[in-house]
């Protein structure tokens, strides 16, 4: 695995995001969030040391900045940054999930359904904080079954087929007639042919 | 879209927030457990003219302020979502390797210090059986609570030891004052103090939440999550160990029989101080406001003649109602 013409080695977790590379888990309460623990808690976990002393001592200020500042750019709404996460809504509990991403300044981020079970409205968000993330030169890689998603979303779309990638549609190649074909007609030609 | 929150973050007015903090201190848990220890203070200093003596007073901090090094080490354990019911043996066994070592000849100190020793060494062999092994905190600890009693009862032989030629200077520690304050009670403060602030601020110890709160989402922070354990887990028997050395030069004897029940007593206070028994949640502050609660309750029953199996009844009252309220919380947060 390369990254940037880098090579990488990957052991853990860990190692993953020292590199920038974050994953956004389609079950964000399973695998994402802390919900009893505060907004400012959970944007800080993937790299605490940002907010912390070279001695390993919490700045509180610095900390809570962080979670404010990348709340705004989320347009996060919160009554009180220290409230705990599962008093938000799903929406603004994603935008916690993502806030919690950006904090190391990601090189590559991978979501998995990043609006699954998130009202309109947050969701529009979610969709213009990815492309400005993309803009940026940050590299985003979705990971949806919503084909209107993929399609008002991304730059390419990559047609994954029983561990696969049967192929690939971008620009005005992208439709949902020509994902479908990829993950299902071509599925039943190569079953005729075989 | 950035710009309308951030001035709400700017036209927060310093009112909200000032309403915001009582609106916080009231919901604490700490201050309701400081009222109920204020209302128990005042009708007992009514219902018995011992109560608020010198002497009372004294012999309350004196059981709760070592019992309160043990519950620190609990709270930090129940917060990485572990639980150690070996504590009491644990206790015991510190007191009575000491008290061996010292009987044959030993230093008390340097037989303290290789007792601390052996306790952590209990505490991280637990460790290894609940992150390496898999097996869980709960049948671990209970193992543990049997074979440390049994050492206890096998290296004295059931009987206690009477540690009677222990120098002033290291009976100091448990028996002394500075002025008129117990050493015991200095020792305690000072471990509460430095845990309190490393669990709030120091980023080890914050590991200790996400570890308790979502072991999962923890792991794909990149946090070692099973280290926090070990960690936790080793602690909390080292705690046990320090404590159990201060019980020493408090008794002047060792007792292989000391701390039975122990468990329930330290577990209990940190659930009331608000610890959860399913990880993520818990204060220092909290859980010792629970042991001064626990302990203001059972030198009240004392005081008021209730009989000791009356008490044991109270107790374990107060732990199941704890427990439910904790419960419930758990229920409303998810």
């Amino acid at each position: 695995m390369q990254l940037a013409g880098k090579p990488l080695a990957l052991q853990n977790y860990g190692d993953s995001i020292a590199e920038g590379l974050v994953y956004l888990s389609e079950d964000r309460k399973g695998d994402g969030l802390f919900l009893d623990m505060s907004i400012t808690a959970n944007v800080s976990a993937l790299r605490l040391r940002q907010v912390a002393s070279a001695a390993g001592i919490i700045d509180d200020g610095r900390e809570a900045a962080q979670a404010q500042h990348l709340g705004a750019r989320l347009n996060l709404k919160y009554g009180s940054i220290d409230q705990p996460v599962s008093h938000l809504s799903g929406g603004n509990q994603q935008k916690v999930a993502i806030a919690k991403m950006l904090s190391v300044d990601p090189k590559v981020v991978f979501l998995d359904e990043p609006t699954r079970g998130v009202d309109i409205g947050a969701k529009a968000e979610i969709h213009r904080i990815l492309r400005d993330l993309a803009s940026r030169g940050v590299g985003v890689v979705v990971i949806s079954s919503e084909l209107p998603e993929l399609i008002g979303l991304c730059d390419r779309v990559l047609v994954v087929r029983e561990g696969r990638i049967a192929g690939e549609v971008s620009d005005e190649d992208m439709t949902e007639d020509a994902i479908m074909y990829l993950a299902w007609v071509g599925h039943q030609q190569q079953q005729v042919a075989s | 879209m950035a710009q309308t929150a951030l001035q709400q973050e700017s036209e927060r007015p310093p009112r909200a927030g000032m309403l915001r903090f009582a609106g916080r201190a009231l919901r604490m848990r700490e201050t309701g457990l400081i009222l109920i220890i204020l209302a128990l203070f005042i009708i007992m200093s009514f219902a018995s003219p011992y109560f608020l003596t010198w002497t009372n007073m004294r012999a309350m901090a004196m059981a709760f302020a070592v019992e309160g090094i043990v519950v620190v080490g609990m709270t930090i354990l129940l917060i990485s979502g572990g639980i150690d019911l070996s504590v009491g043996s644990v206790t015991a066994l510190a007191m009575v390797i000491a008290g061996l070592l010292f009987l044959n000849g030993m230093d008390p100190w340097m037989a303290s210090g290789i007792a601390i020793v052996a306790c952590t060494a209990i505490g991280a062999t637990m460790g290894f059986f609940v992150t390496k092994v898999g097996l869980h905190h709960f049948i671990v600890s209970l193992a543990v609570m049997v074979i440390a009693r049994g050492l206890c009862l096998l290296g004295t032989g059931g009987r206690p030891l009477g540690l009677f030629t222990l120098p002033d200077s290291f009976k100091f520690i448990g028996q002394g004052s500075i002025g008129v304050v117990p050493v015991v009670l200095v020792i305690f403060v000072v471990v509460v103090v430095a845990f309190d602030f490393m669990l709030r601020r120091t980023t080890m110890f914050r590991k200790v939440f996400y570890t308790g709160s979502n072991p999962r989402a923890a792991a794909y922070s990149g946090i070692r999550t099973k280290r926090v354990i070990f960690v936790t887990t080793t602690l909390c028997s080292a705690l046990c160990g320090i404590a159990g050395i201060i019980y020493m030069a408090r008794f002047g004897s060792a007792q292989p029989t000391f701390g039975i029940g122990m468990e329930l007593n330290v577990i209990a206070a940190a659930v009331i101080g608000g610890a959860s028994l399913s990880g993520g949640t818990g204060t220092i502050l909290g859980a010792i406001l629970g042991t001064i609660l626990l302990s203001v309750v059972s030198s009240s029953l004392a005081l008021l003649d209730v009989s000791v199996y009356w008490q044991d009844i109270i107790r374990g009252s107060i732990l199941l109602g704890a427990v439910t309220i904790d419960h419930y919380l758990n229920k409303r947060r998810r």
